[in-house]
């Protein structure tokens, strides 16, 4: 990575204070949870990226070693897929599509080849004030991974709040703002509010 | 040229030099190479065959399947650890600034029947979780060994090094007594983190 200060050609994401390490952190729930809908559809990989009501992302991911290593480096800063300029103004992009040009290849090997990931799908969810990133990633053949949730957005979104659904206890914890009580309907989209537990 | 042949040809450049040849010229004359040819490997404007492959990594004392593919070792079962160091501090660079692409880490994955694992690291994370399944109760073997598995790969990834590595795997092993209910002393976490 260039020593040179070169500044993002998109808005760069505002990190949770804890982001490099939550998922870490909570990597055997997530890995629990998240291995329901590894192997369905083509997904090897699966990120639930939570912007909280302050603009501040949390990653809960099933491979956290690739959020560190963008982290670390400062990749991330010239990463798309989680930049608001993308994730406020898209609702489904590819993370190759995203990256900054003059990083791609970086990106491109420390985000994917290293990680022999072919292909990664960010599809957007806003719900109560928060902005959920539900992000996608395949070994298999990428373009037809890409065709497979134009078609099929609706199963992959399913998938997506499914998990969220399961990680609530985790996304309560860790992400200041979110009421528990708010929980995703996958089969109607519908979001019901439950009373809440004294 | 894909991809995958660039990075042949980078990495016949990363040995070349490596291996103390510092100009292609040098290289070919010494081993009555046609000069042309070599350049165009070399540079990637030209294919290399298997057989190519294959001489090279025999003058230039590389595995010719770390060559082709860059996993493994650059020196194979012929050892020199002075080239080795010098081949991977090289090729290090360039992955850092894109010049090269790293091949895909081997991970353990139960789709592979075979796969290339760190045996000191995967050894260690065993060493140290093992004699804590007294204190899990009614441990479900398959998970202990599935956790172990999926910890490896997520820290032979990682480029953390020192106390961030140490720091990292204390959170994934706190996660998984956390997940499994059982509480774990500091040290305990602490002797694990640093087994690995």
């Amino acid at each position: 990575m260039d020593k040179i200060i070169r500044l993002p050609r998109h808005q760069p994401p505002v990190l949770h204070e804890n982001a490099a390490f939550m998922s870490f952190d909570n990597c055997y729930k997530l890995g629990e949870v998240y291995k329901e809908i590894i192997g369905l559809e083509n997904v090897h990989h699966f990120s639930l990226n939570v912007v909280d009501v302050h603009g501040k992302m949390s990653i809960l991911s099933y491979n956290p070693q690739i959020a560190y290593g963008i982290f670390k480096d400062g990749s991330y800063l010239y990463n798309g897929s989680i930049s608001p300029s993308y994730y406020n103004n898209f609702n489904r992009y590819t993370w190759d599509e995203s990256y900054d040009p003059r990083y791609y290849h970086t990106l491109k090997n420390n985000m994917e080849r290293k990680n022999g990931i072919n292909k990664g799908v960010v599809l957007i969810k806003r719900i109560n004030g928060l902005t959920l990133l539900y992000s996608f990633a395949t070994k298999s053949n990428g373009d037809d991974f890409v065709a497979q949730i134009q078609d099929q957005e609706e199963v992959f979104y399913q998938m997506g709040d499914h998990c969220f659904n399961l990680i609530t206890p985790i996304v309560d914890e860790n992400i200041i703002g979110y009421n528990e009580d708010k929980l995703i309907k996958s089969n109607a989209n519908i979001i019901r509010m439950t009373k809440k537990c004294s | 040229m894909t991809d995958f042949l660039q990075d042949i040809s980078k990495r016949l450049k990363i040995v070349r030099l490596s291996a103390g040849y510092h100009s292609a010229k040098k290289f070919t004359e010494e081993y009555a190479i046609p000069a042309s040819t070599y350049c165009q490997h070399e540079n990637g404007n030209r294919a290399l065959t298997l057989e190519n492959v294959a001489t090279y990594a025999k003058l230039l004392n590389v595995d010719p399947a770390w060559l082709m593919t860059g996993r493994g070792s650059p020196c194979g079962e012929d050892y020199d650890k002075d080239l080795e160091d010098k081949i991977l501090l090289e090729q290090e660079r360039m992955i850092k600034q894109g010049e090269l692409h790293a091949a895909a880490t081997p991970l353990i994955s139960e789709k592979n029947t075979y796969s290339n694992v760190n045996i000191p690291v995967f050894k260690k994370v065993l060493q140290e979780l093992l004699p804590l399944l007294k204190d899990i109760p009614d441990p479900n073997i398959n998970d202990v060994i599935d956790f172990c598995c999926d910890l490896y790969n997520k820290i032979i990834v990682t480029n953390a090094e020192g106390d961030d590595r140490i720091h990292l795997i204390k959170l994934c092993f706190g996660s998984f007594f956390k997940g499994l209910e059982i509480r774990i002393t500091e040290d305990s976490l602490k002797n694990i983190a640093m087994a690995g």
